[in-house]
């Protein structure tokens, strides 16, 4: 091949024992970069290869497993051993093969068909575990208090203490963490409840109060496999079970999958087929009964003097119950863990078939036909809430949740989703030698067909407690239903002229109508040619020397249509019924916001790439290097529009987004041989900007949404598509500040105001990728390990604020309300305008009060810009140590083949600049569908480390 | 699955011949319906207008900023809200969806092109009007003659001037009576299943049509030079009548007791389970100047309005109390919103109450403003008498009460009593529209500046003295239609008035 590509193999995969195909890959491929972009007990996974080539379609690699294309969160349900190889083809150039899903590049995963020779059966068990490594910084100062009026409210829950009074009062019931600094005295926690008693804790901060709630979550990977093969036949089977709980109490996830390969040789005939089947049950908390804020909210909600884990019990500890509880504002963390569950049953069902007749030896046909399956069902349910009648009067006089309302209703709901891919490919491949000439055709017909099916019933009323079904309900379900299907067909022919075993040009060409365009549009064409030259061949000369041993030098041209509708049927105007309607006989439809577009094209990706390999003094080192431009045009965006159009947004083909880079892989094999001792490593690295070249005329930004389960907790993208800038942009809200950058203060007040423009900080897609992979052995050991490097970008903590109440500056927990011991203070740098234009340095303008005031009212909490930091990070991702047990020397090898013990560790460490004090940067507030990276909020629980052990055996 | 795999095959080996049957799977779309009759698109479109216009969080800085509610002491205030600093992204949701539920009106008069179908048609274009007056009281200029052009190809309607929309909006309304007017004998019925305002009642119509008219005109009235004009335009459709008692533009599709299916108003507050919604009921208090008026006028709409704290007793906050030096009252000392269970004379009333566009004591108080200018002929006390009795009955008191109340021999609620007519007339149309119609009570008080001695925010970091007089454009448009809105020039939220605005 005349264009970048590469491999990871199994055991590279699976050194680090880990469960899910994606993570093993992290860090070993130039170009490829994959985000975990929530942990949790299911991780969601984002993958793309060298950048983004699109503004909202998806930037997502292709994954093309067994021949079957699948979406790359497919994955997720695979079974790490039964992969034999991972070939990354980092360009658009294999688009003739695989279709027009593959501009963003493919992953080809093959699977495992049997090794050759006896039967062997492997067993094998990886057990990690699973702690929080990083918290935000936290204070550990000041206690309870929000400043509820201490004149007239009850001393018992509300009072001061100490003598300072730069704070606000303690308040026994208070979430916001403004009270007064720890003095160690016994205080009320909460309040009285309905038979007299209270509780009473030291003021003083709670040791490791935050990190305490989370469990060490447990991994158990137990592996069984069974292959044997020989000159005509093959066969694999395989089971594997993965149980993990989370960090999270209770969260919890299964997969349990089977897979099973044979084929067989007939004389001319050959057939292959691969079956799999993966069910993942997975269980996570839903949000609590009052905002329905995510747990870790409720965590960082919590006061320092508070024992957050005392209230496990929700039960029998009467201040762990609804009523008992001390937070009169938002529920026990517990209580969401207990009664509401986000339960999800995800069913994986993959098929192919490969049959092939080989005439005559230079030709072959085969048909390649393959089915996928995955069907989700969610069944999510909340629990109702009751409060006593005695908290439902507020007799704390909090204002509280108890006293708003004392019945809080629960809800159900299931959605069950469905999509079926079905393809055929039918190939003629011709392979034929004509003396120093080769040539081989492939031409082919594909169809594909895919059919997406979604129901949806909620009652937001349940009637019966703890019994979740739609019918137990009061008022109207809530049901809705969808269907997309898709068809398309592709003819295509790929040929490669090769001359002795040095030049080799490559072409090819691709024909697809699409059923998502209309019948004007839905055909059409792309073409593909690259050329490979392997110097060392052709010119034995320049290898003769002992430095270099082998050069190739290559380079291809590829265009790939893409069509990227959301909607598949976006071509049509829609009348949805309206919010609400049917109200009983009332029947009443809307026109979509969205303006349709018959004329709608497919979006066109152009690449460059230029590229070479060599290796250096007797293959030792091996350097391979590439450079590539891709350009894609025609983008199809629903264009947000002006709303006085009568719609939102409009779909129209429009903008281009240029994507530059280059990418280095040096591989040593080895560094460093010294008897048994071998040193091998490998160093990649990935340089990458996409940059807005247009959007529309006149049109310079357009937002880059949140589009799917952004847990409706209404966060806003600050993700942008906007002209000459990398993509995707982030822009924030600010205070004012001068020409220079200073914050512009109040000459009296000291505090900044609020600007209504909003800046750009930065990008949300790294620049620079840098992975190092290492290995060492001696005798029987190994030890391995891969790092990270990634920067160039920056984050948005809303973990930190920024929103309106939506971080711990807000609660008032996090490190940096703490930092001027909630005094007066100059902002540092601030700057007074002191007439039209001239600005002078402050030195008088003192913030009243570094406390409740300012962190949470002040306009410099209430924008983004503060909370915004550089993304970059070290991350080392793997290490491992193995140990071949010499079971021929201990067993003669009659039972046990092979033994291998390990010992495993993935993210052990993680550094970043000092400035991010807050948590994980490769997270996202966002699925992995969208491209709107670059925010992170309370959705996304912190980052953890994982350690365990590995067994793995032969027979 | 076999016959599927085998399907796929067979397509594949007759390609060319049942390729297009492949092919053409999307072309009919299996989830929303492409082409939808006027006869169901009005129900949505009256509903989600009325969505709009009667949720409280859409326009909640009028009740806040003038006096009628606060924000609980329970809750951390928020600064842009209490110190006046609007952004553009404040409140912009109304400006997108009333232009977006305008467009269905544009769909429902593009479909009624047929004479008989003349109705809907003349509903279109009253609906149109009156959202651009609410569009036109809350921005300014704004996008008019371009707007729901998309079949033109326009994506970036110019801004008009205010002036010239409000002219052409009293036009469009003359053309809409005057198609109800000359409806044929054979005309479409409309029916109570599609016209969830109305009924079908066509006469209604004109005379909704007739008082929107007329509130547009009124709110010109403080603008010299401008009375032949609204007296020449009134004088054309002044035979149609206005909105009478008991004829108030009030929309229910069939709003029935279940989450998104409620009265917009009831659904801020209370859920399907008659529950509060987080942050509902605990969020929104009594306004100190509202209490105070009424307390000091023995109204008994307050306990209506607002819940006794304890016994008898009512308080309200101002906004933006200083906590140190002027510390508000403590949620529980201070007035919830009026809301009793089933009972729809409490300001949260019930979850299936239709919802108003235009209540039928709003009509009569811009009508007694009417005859008090000299604008239209009639008894401007005993109109103000109606609108003060309807409102009293709206909030489930009698006319009884509603004769002593203005009964009282003061300047405040006693229209013989009160030297300034308009000053009482707009302070009491103030009071009755608390929690009913918050974008006239701005206008109204933009325009004339009642009712007088309101506190606004006590807030010591406020922007600027007085509330803002108008909103900012929305964000979407500064990004997405940006020269059309710089074209309009510079806006100041606290200099850039509205058109009518002569104060």
């Amino acid at each position: 091949m005349g264009v970048a590509t590469a491999k990871v193999d199994n055991a590279e995969l699976t050194q680090a024992g880990a469960s899910n195909v994606m993570n093993g890959m992290t860090g070993k491929v130039s170009g490829l970069q994959i985000n975990t972009i929530n942990n949790g007990v299911n991780p969601d996974t984002k993958i793309t290869l060298r950048g983004n080539r699109h503004f909202l379609a998806s930037n997502q690699a292709l994954i093309v497993l067994d021949d079957v294309p699948v979406s790359a969160t497919y994955l997720n349900s695979v079974n790490p051993n039964d992969i034999e190889s991972v070939n990354v083809l980092k360009g658009a150039s294999a688009a003739a093969l695989y279709g027009n899903d593959a501009s963003n590049g493919v992953l080809i995963v093959t699977t495992k068909r049997g090794d050759k020779g006896k039967m062997t059966v492997k067993i094998s068990n990886v057990t990690t575990f699973e702690k929080v490594s990083y918290m935000p910084d936290l204070q550990t100062r000041f206690g309870s208090g929000s400043g509820e009026a201490v004149g007239v409210a009850d001393p018992n829950y509300t009072f001061w203490i100490g003598p300072g009074r730069n704070t606000d009062p303690y308040t026994s019931y208070e979430n916001q963490s403004y009270g007064p600094e720890y003095n160690g005295q016994m205080v009320i926690l909460g309040g009285k409840l309905v038979d007299g008693s209270y509780q009473t804790v030291p003021y003083s901060a709670v040791a490791n109060q935050k990190k305490a709630f989370f469990n060490t979550g447990v991994t158990m990977q137990n592996d069984i496999s069974v292959s044997s093969a020989d000159d005509f036949s093959h066969f694999y089977l395989s089971f594997q079970d993965v149980k993990t709980t989370g960090t999270v109490p209770y969260d919890s996830n299964r997969r349990t999958g089977a897979r099973m390969a044979a084929g067989r040789t007939y004389g001319k005939f050959s057939a292959d087929y691969t079956i799999s089947f993966t069910q993942t049950n997975t269980s996570t908390s839903g949000g609590d009964f009052n905002q329905s804020r995510p747990v870790y909210w409720n965590i960082l909600n919590t006061p320092g003097q508070v024992p957050i884990t005392k209230y496990k019990d929700i039960y029998n500890n009467p201040f762990a119950t609804v009523d008992g509880y001390f937070n009169a504002y938002y529920p026990n963390p517990y209580w969401q863990l207990h009664h509401a569950r986000n339960n999800a049953v995800r069913n994986d069902v993959l098929g192919s078939v490969n049959l092939s007749f080989k005439p005559v030896k230079w030709l072959d046909i085969s048909d390649k036909i393959g089915l996928v399956y995955n069907g989700i069902t969610d069944h999510n349910y909340k629990d109702e809430a009751n409060f006593n009648s005695y908290n439902g009067t507020d007799p704390w006089g909090a204002g509280n949740t108890a006293s708003t309302s004392t019945h809080w209703a629960g809800f159900s709901s299931d959605q069950m989703r469905s999509t079926m891919i079905l393809k055929n490919d039918l190939l003629a491949t011709v392979d034929q030698k004509f003396g120093d000439i080769s040539v081989k055709v492939i031409a082919g017909a594909n169809a594909y067909s895919q059919k997406y099916e979604s129901q949806f019933e909620y009652a937001g009323q349940l009637v019966i407690p703890d019994f979740y079904n739609v019918s137990n309900r009061s008022g109207e379900a809530q049901v809705s239903q969808s269907t997309q299907k898709r068809n398309s067909v592709g003819l295509f022919a790929d040929a490669t002229v090769g001359y002795k075993s040095y030049a080799f040009l490559h072409l090819s060409g691709r024909n697809d109508w699409d059923s998502r365009l209309t019948r004007k549009n839905r055909s059409f064409f792309y073409p593909a040619g690259d050329l490979s030259l392997v110097l060392s061949e052709m010119f034995p000369s320049i290898v003769q020397n002992e430095v270099l041993s082998f050069m190739k030098l290559r380079g291809g041209w590829s265009q790939t249509g893409q069509i990227a509708l959301g909607d598949w049927y976006g071509t049509l105007p829609s009348y949805p019924a309206a919010a609400g309607f049917p109200y009983g006989s009332t029947s009443g439809f809307a026109l979509s916001t969205t303006l349709s577009n018959p004329l709608l094209k497919p979006e066109k990706t152009t690449e460059i790439e230029l590229g070479g390999e060599f290796s250096f003094l007797k293959n030792k080192i091996h350097l391979e290097t590439n450079v590539y431009k891709t350009n894609t045009r025609n983008q199809t965006i629903p264009a947000t529009i002006s709303a006085a159009t009568g719609f939102f947004s409009a779909l129209i083909n429009a903008g281009e987004l240029e994507n530059k880079g280059a990418e280095v892989d040096v591989k040593f094999t080895p560094i460093l041989k010294i008897g048994d001792v071998r040193w091998n490593g490998g160093i990649n690295f990935a340089y990458f900007q996409s940059k807005v070249l247009s959007i529309l005329p006149g049109l310079n930004e357009i937002p880059i949404p949140i589009t799917a389960s952004d847990g409706g907790n209404g966060a806003t993208s600050v993700s942008y598509a906007t002209v000459n800038e990398q993509f995707p942009n982030i822009k924030v809200t600010d205070v004012k500040r001068d020409p220079q950058g200073h914050i512009i203060v109040d000459a009296i007040t000291g505090l900044p105001a609020k600007q209504t423009a909003i800046v750009q900080m930065g990008h949300g897609n790294p620049n620079q990728i840098l992975g190092i992979t290492t290995d060492l052995t001696y005798k029987g050991f190994r030890l391995s390990a891969v790092a990270e490097y990634r920067g160039g970008n920056v984050i948005d903590n809303a973990v930190g604020g920024g929103q309106g109440g939506g971080g711990i500056d807000f609660t008032g927990i996090s490190a940096h309300t703490a930092l001027n011991g909630r005094q007066s203070f100059i902002i540092p740098g601030s700057v007074i305008e002191t007439s039209p234009g001239v600005y002078t340095p402050n030195t008088t303008a003192l913030v009243a009060n570094a406390s409740r005031g300012f962190w949470v009212n002040s306009d410099y909490a209430n924008t983004q810009r503060a909370y915004v930091t550089s993304a970059a990070f070290w991350k080392l991702r793997e290490v491992a140590l193995t140990y071949d047990v010499p079971v021929n020397q201990l067993f003669g090898g009659k039972v046990i083949k092979t033994a291998q013990l390990g010992i495993v560790g993935r993210n052990l460490l993680m550094l970043r600049p000092k400035t991010n004090v807050w948590t994980d940067p490769e997270f996202n507030n966002s699925t992995s569908s969208t491209n709107a990276v670059g925010y992170t909020d309370t959705y996304q629980t912190p980052p953890t480390r994982l350690y365990g052990f590995s067994v793995k055996l032969t027979f | 699955m076999n016959k599927k795999i085998l399907t796929l095959l067979l397509s594949l080996a007759l390609l060319g011949s049942s390729c297009s049957k492949f092919l053409n799977v999307d072309e009919v779309n299996p989830n929303n319906a492409s082409a939808v009759p006027p006869k169901l698109l009005l129900p949505a479109a009256l509903t989600n207008v009325v969505k709009v216009m009667d949720n409280p969080r859409n326009f909640e800085f009028v009740y806040l900023w003038y006096g009628l509610w606060s924000i609980s002491a329970g809750y951390s205030q928020p600064s842009n809200l209490v110190q006046y600093r609007l952004l553009n992204s404040s409140y912009q949701g109304s400006f997108s969806n009333l232009y977006t539920y305008g467009q269905n009106f544009t769909e429902i008069e593009k479909a009624a092109s047929d004479p008989k179908d003349a109705g809907y048609l003349a509903i279109g274009m009253i609906m149109k009007a009156y959202i651009m007056q609410n569009l036109v009281d809350l921005w300014g200029n704004v996008p008019y003659s371009e707007a729901f052009s998309t079949d033109k190809g326009i994506l970036k309607p110019k801004y008009d001037d205010q002036k010239a929309i409000y002219e052409d909006l009293v036009v469009k309304l003359d053309a809409a009576i005057a198609l109800i007017q000359g409806l044929p004998a054979d005309a479409t019925e409309i029916g109570a299943a599609s016209d969830v305002m109305y009924k079908g009642n066509m006469s209604l119509w004109a005379k909704f049509a007739n008082t929107v008219k007329l509130r547009i005109l009124i709110h010109q009235s403080g603008m010299s030079g401008r009375d032949t004009y609204i007296k020449s335009a009134i004088a054309k459709t002044a035979s149609v009548g206005y909105l009478g008692a008991g004829e108030g533009a009030m929309v229910n599709p069939g709003f029935l007791v279940s989450d998104t299916m409620m009265n917009p108003f009831y659904e801020t507050f209370y859920n399907g389970a008659g529950s509060a919604q987080s942050d509902g009921t605990a969020y929104y208090y009594a306004g100190k100047d509202a209490v105070d008026f009424m307390v000091a006028n023995a109204d008994k709409r307050l306990g209506r309005y607002f819940l006794p704290y304890s016994g008898t007793n009512y308080a309200g906050n101002w906004l933006g109390q200083n906590p140190d030096t002027h510390p508000p009252l403590l949620s529980g000392q201070t007035s919830k919103l009026g809301y009793k269970a089933g009972d729809a004379g409490y300001m949260i009333g019930t979850p299936t109450m239709a919802a108003p566009l235009l209540t039928d004591f709003e009509a009569l108080f811009v009508e007694a403003e009417a005859a008090a200018r000299g604008y239209i002929t009639g008894d401007a006390g005993a109109l103000y008498s109606a609108a003060v009795t309807q409102s009293y009955l709206h909030m489930g008191l009698t006319a009884a009460d509603a004769a002593t109340y203005i009964g009282q021999p003061k300047f405040t609620v006693n229209y013989d009593s009160a030297n300034d007519k308009i000053a009482l007339i707009i302070t009491q149309k103030w009071l009755a529209l608390n929690g009913i119609a918050p974008v006239e009570i701005w206008t109204d008080y933009r325009r004339t500046g009642y009712p007088a001695g309101l506190h606004f925010t006590e807030d010591s970091n406020k922007a600027n003295d007085t509330p803002p007089v108008r909103l900012l454009y929305p964000q979407r448009e500064i990004s997405v239609n940006n020269d059309n809105v710089v074209a309009v020039g510079a806006i100041d939220p606290f200099k850039s008035k509205i058109f009518w605005q002569n104060r």
